[in-house]
């Protein structure tokens, strides 16, 4: 599969390799965290009091993420269109507003949206890095994370044994 | 294996021979000399995020940028006013999926370089599109990304051959490609650098001297510069030396490591990101990785500076800690992008002053 990636798309390795790195980190201490974590968080860069977060789908990525990141975030967006059971939101780390309305104005997303114009997600350590999904179950509790790339199909995040 | 105890070695062998006898560029003090700002416009569609380098054609009317966001090419004026965009978006006839290459020549005719649909097109300033051509469909090797440069009818692209992808030292760096996506010549070899920079990085900047032929290449990770003959495409120099403050990776970066990971190690590291020639001087732009940009992949987060060679000589004449990002030079002027954001993009026009010491 890596052999296949190279061969067809060199422009994506090159940007893996020098600023991404390919494998997750482990996610143990980023599953410990819970929902009101969460909630400050949200509310620190929204300057809002939020909602509960229970059976919620974050979805947190750069403005400058490659393809396989955005397709995987238009998947997320229909399904939002027709599920009214999980709710889906989209956290952008980006410093300019305008970059992120742009943004979503070319992929076609209108997703709720909270704009992270200073990375406030990872100086808190409540993910390792992005693209990164988490989903939050009915309980509160910080149930699975895993990274927004398209290798995944959305409804296997959202299904537990 | 790559030890880090060779890498040293390796330099200091590389700066002992790098060292010149005194010459008349050593008395040389350059000074970076603000003339002006410009802030473009924006209008619709908005751009969103351009990327830290842009073209000037070649009577420094037009201005001409790619929006990552968009995947688009917009032009503005030297006053900052928008113009127009190029291309569509899509696979249409003049459907562009992404940019992965552009330029213009001096009859104002624009390339893009298409990855997605590995094709050619070739437009007018004015958004007409004169050529569309394959480009890239059966070739062994990939190109560094927006690394391509309109030479003589023809686009010279740095390369790397596949089968070198993981020792990229033993890699040709150059390709010479028509506009018809024939393959007219695959040329020089990697910096041997890239045996020692715990990356690798296989992204070269190239920059073309049209007066002598000669084209410059430089690894993002190393801190020297090659000089090839377009006219019979041999190595002519190795030119740089290494130095206190290009840093190379004390650990070995290499795709099996987390993203964290990754990130940790690159940071306080430098990047060769843009070569730039002016009448007197081959300018290298070096940025240092900080914390703050892997945070936030914001572009004025990175530190940058400024090498400035003798072009004659190819000797180091000063290194030049700049505030902002070079994002293209012409007739002797430097472009710095003064400010990202997209609602108030600024464009800093700089002369080079040199004053005897």
């Amino acid at each position: 599969m890596k052999s296949s990636l190279i061969k067809n798309n060199l422009v994506l390795l090159c940007l893996c390799v020098l600023f991404s790195g390919c494998k997750p980190s482990s996610n143990e201490m980023y599953l410990n965290k819970t929902e009101d974590d969460w909630k400050a968080y949200l509310s620190e860069i929204s300057g809002k009091q939020e909602p509960s977060l229970k059976n919620t789908v974050l979805l947190v990525l750069k403005s400058s993420e490659c393809s396989p990141a955005l397709n995987e975030l238009k998947s997320w967006n229909a399904l939002d269109e027709t599920n009214s059971e999980v709710k889906v939101k989209l956290v952008v780390v980006e410093r300019y507003a305008t970059t992120t309305k742009v943004l979503l104005e070319q992929e076609g997303i209108n997703l709720p949206m909270y704009q992270d114009s200073i990375a406030l997600v990872l100086r808190k350590e409540l993910l390792p890095a992005t693209p990164i999904k988490v989903f939050i179950d009915d309980k509160g509790k910080v149930k699975r994370l895993a990274a927004i790339d398209s290798r995944t199909k959305i409804e296997d995040f959202l299904t537990f044994n | 294996m790559k030890i880090y105890i060779n890498s040293i070695v390796f330099l200091v062998l590389l700066v002992s021979c790098s060292e010149k006898e005194t010459n008349s560029t050593e008395n040389e003090v350059i000074n970076i000399n603000h003339l002006k700002s410009v802030v473009l416009k924006q209008s619709k569609p908005l751009f969103g995020k351009f990327y830290e380098r842009f073209k000037i054609t070649g009577d420094g009317e037009y201005w001409i940028f790619v929006d990552r966001m968009r995947d688009k090419i917009f032009v503005f004026d030297k006053e900052g006013q928008y113009i127009n965009t190029i291309s569509e978006s899509g696979r249409g006839p003049r459907g562009i999926v992404s940019i992965d290459g552009f330029d213009v020549n001096e009859n104002n005719e624009v390339f893009i370089y298409d990855a997605s649909q590995r094709m050619l097109k070739i437009y007018t300033l004015d958004d007409e599109l004169i050529s569309s051509n394959n480009f890239l469909e059966k070739v062994n090797f990939g190109t560094t990304p927006l690394e391509m440069l309109w030479y003589e009818g023809k686009v010279l692209t740095s390369i790397i051959e596949n089968e070198f992808m993981f020792e990229p030292q033993n890699s040709k760096v150059l390709a010479l490609i028509k506009t018809d996506g024939e393959i007219d010549t695959v040329f020089g070899r990697f910096d041997p650098f890239a045996e020692h920079d715990n990356t690798y990085s296989f992204f070269n900047n190239i920059t073309i001297d049209d007066s002598s032929n000669v084209v410059f290449t430089s690894l993002s990770s190393s801190p020297f510069i090659q000089v090839f003959d377009l006219n019979n495409f041999s190595k002519e120099s190795y030119i740089g030396a290494k130095n206190s403050t290009f840093k190379v990776p004390e650990k070995e970066i290499s795709a099996n490591l987390s993203i964290d990971e990754v990130n940790r190690r690159s940071v306080n590291t430098s990047r060769a990101v843009n070569l730039f020639l002016t009448d007197d001087y081959i300018v290298q732009h070096i940025q240092t990785l900080t914390e703050e940009w892997f945070l936030t992949t914001d572009y004025s987060s990175k530190a940058n500076s400024l090498i400035f060679y003798d072009r004659i000589t190819g000797e180091i004449v000063q290194e030049v800690p700049v505030e902002h990002s070079l994002g293209s030079v012409r007739d002797d002027k430097l472009y710095f992008i003064e400010d990202f954001n997209p609602d108030n993009y600024t464009i800093g026009v700089y002369e080079i002053v040199t004053d005897q010491k």
